[in-house]
């Protein structure tokens, strides 16, 4: 017979309905990201993890440290708790969409055949993000042939930059590719997962970089499209401004930049435009 | 393959430290292109000089030039950086007006004073921006401070400004600052409606 | 069903806002500045936006400056509200196109007057008292 031990909560440390929605508001300004009454539990449960973890008396002691610690580190860490990491091929594929149907079309009407077009994928962590735009437009883009497409992929952490470039894969994170994709562009690996092919990994240049750098440096400039998902819910207000900034820096005049799924240009800066595709919300920097 | 690999040199021996764009200082006065510009006001910042970002401030029109002279003040940090944005404060110019209470937010705890005095102001709108910027600072002090004006503020709006950030940071010792701002206010149905919802969350 | 577009950073005065917009019948939207109202006003048909003057990001000025710019979101009737100080900016509210102008704290009554008014009368469908 299994013996199941549940966790107990003590009671000082119960959340209460009142408690929720105080917290609730304060996560949504500070990251943008809101919590429904369904997801309670999710936030209930890590909300005591992280008091169990720095010996907190109460929720509302724990949460003035999260208000007032002048290093942000607990806030940070929260939303570290609070926010799902999960990276696959094809994630927030509408916007992967939205590329092939409506940016790139767009980016594309005053370029020649044989121009080239740069896209910036920031952070690409292992790799996922880069290659999946690179699949995505070899078998959905009409005009893929009549470029040349340049993907820079760029991310702080080495040691994802070691794998990314490895570009092997389990098949959790193909999940969401066709078989036929998966042949044309991988091949398996003798412990049984796949590595995208060489033509196709020496094409995508990856760097370290740290994205607040970027506004100094020259290179990095001149991309129609940049993708920067998940990376900007995790800085404080100012440090988003700044990143913003350098985003914007790094387009071109009419240049598009798509954050993730939950984050909203609207609470970070007003250099962007707003611009409203079938596929999906994108903001811009003015053609200046 | 229509997939080229990027020329991006990320660390180019012949680019200046960092790959820093060449600085040009005479792009401020000579109204060079925007990016010149946010390249100079960026080495303004570096540099720490706040004189020069406080002069721009006024008359600058490009928005990534603002914002970046906006986040160089902020980083800096401050009483005197503080200066010129709660000058912009008073202008008429909406868009500087709420980009230099984003900055004044981001500013911490250095400003504390400055805010406080910002928060006698005759103003009824400057000390409306005061409340907002104290509810975007991090600081233990907030709610004190809060309950300090609220207790003699005129204004109905800059109570209700008050009231709303007592709502988010104010414990259950400001119950009875709550009340009495209702029982000051009698022919205010929304600072009701405010210092009750602000009863109940803080419980 | 009248849908209201509520555009606030006070959350506060949207839940304010709200409250009595839905014991009148409507369908209350928020966003908290100008360019989060912005997204919802071209994605949604509204029949009556509530925009505040002093927000972050994007004031109100410039919302409805944007919003009649586009070709997309259609020709909601827009209400700006402000506090007293700044009633100067009547006039220029009324210029770059509001429908109308609220001041600071809103009253119920009023609220409700001038929303009826805008939405050319009761809405059709409202809850049972």
């Amino acid at each position: 017979m299994l013996s199941v031990r549940l966790p107990i909560i003590p009671e000082r440390l119960l959340i209460s309905d009142d408690d929720f929605l105080r917290f609730r508001d304060f996560f949504y300004r500070k990251t943008g990201i809101m919590f429904s009454e369904g997801k309670r539990y999710f936030v209930d449960k890590r909300l005591q993890d992280r008091m169990i973890e720095v010996n907190a008396t109460s929720f509302r002691e724990y949460f003035n440290t999260v208000c007032f610690q002048a290093s942000g580190r607990e806030l940070q860490l929260l939303v570290n708790a609070m926010t799902v990491n999960e990276t696959y091929f094809y994630r927030e594929e509408y916007q992967l969409k939205c590329l092939s149907q409506s940016i790139l079309p767009e980016v594309t009407r005053g370029l020649r055949p044989g121009d080239t077009i740069k896209i910036w994928s920031m952070p690409c962590s292992t790799g996922e993000e880069p290659y999946s735009i690179a699949l995505y437009l070899l078998e959905h883009w009409n005009r893929v042939d009549d470029f040349n497409i340049e993907i820079v992929a760029s991310d702080i952490d080495t040691e994802a930059l070691r794998k990314a470039r490895l570009g092997v894969f389990s098949d959790r994170a193909l999940q969401y590719l066709s078989p036929g994709t998966i042949e044309k562009y991988m091949r398996p690996t003798a412990q049984g997962q796949h590595q995208i092919i060489d033509e196709l990994r020496g094409s995508i240049k990856f760097t370290q970089l740290n994205l607040m750098e970027a506004i100094e440096n020259r290179a990095y400039r001149g991309f129609s499209v940049v993708f920067c998902r998940n990376l900007l819910i995790y800085f404080d207000d100012l440090s988003r401004r700044e990143a913003a900034a350098a985003i914007f820096a790094a387009l071109d005049p009419g240049g598009f930049v798509c954050l993730g799924h939950s984050e909203s240009m609207s609470r970070i800066s007003s250099l962007f435009e707003m611009r409203k595709f079938p596929e999906a919300i994108i903001y811009q920097k003015p053609a200046g | 393959m229509p997939l080229v690999q990027s020329k991006l040199v990320a660390d180019d021996p012949a680019a200046p430290v960092g790959g820093r764009p060449d600085l040009d200082p005479a792009a401020m006065s000579t109204g060079g292109a925007p990016e010149a510009r946010v390249a100079s006001i960026r080495e303004m910042a570096r540099r720490g000089d706040v004189d020069a970002l406080a002069q721009h401030l006024a008359s600058e029109r490009d928005p990534a030039a603002r914002e970046a002279l906006l986040t160089g003040l902020a980083r800096l940090g401050g009483a005197e950086a503080a200066r010129p944005l709660i000058s912009a404060l008073r202008g008429d110019d909406a868009a500087l007006r709420n980009g230099a209470i984003e900055a004044l937010q981001s500013m911490g705890e250095s400003i504390l004073g400055e805010i406080e005095t910002l928060l006698r102001d005759r103003d009824v709108d400057v000390r409306i921006y005061a409340v907002n910027v104290l509810q975007g600072l991090r600081s233990p002090h907030m709610s004190e401070i809060a309950r300090r004006r609220l207790a003699v503020d005129a204004d109905v709006n800059v109570c209700a400004a008050l009231v709303e950030l007592l709502a988010q940071v104010g414990g259950p010792d400001t119950a009875d600052d709550l009340q009495s701002v209702i029982d000051r206010f009698p022919e205010a149905p929304f600072l009701a409606f405010a210092a009750r919802a602000a009863l109940q969350r803080i419980g | 069903m009248r849908n209201v577009l509520v555009i606030d950073d006070s959350s506060t005065t949207r839940l304010y806002y709200r409250d009595n917009l839905a014991r009148l019948g409507f369908v209350v939207r928020e966003a908290i500045n100008g360019i989060e109202g912005l997204e919802l006003a071209v994605q949604d048909r509204f029949d009556l936006i509530l925009v505040d003057l002093n927000m972050p990001k994007m004031d109100g000025y410039t919302f409805l400056d944007q919003l009649r710019r586009r070709s997309e979101a259609p020709t909601a009737p827009v209400v700006m509200i402000s506090t007293l100080a700044r009633e100067a900016g009547r006039a220029k509210a009324l210029a770059v196109g509001a429908n109308g102008y609220l001041v600071k704290p809103v009253n119920p009554d009023e609220l409700a007057a001038y929303c009826r008014l805008m939405t050319g009368g009761a809405p059709a469908t409202g809850p049972s008292t």
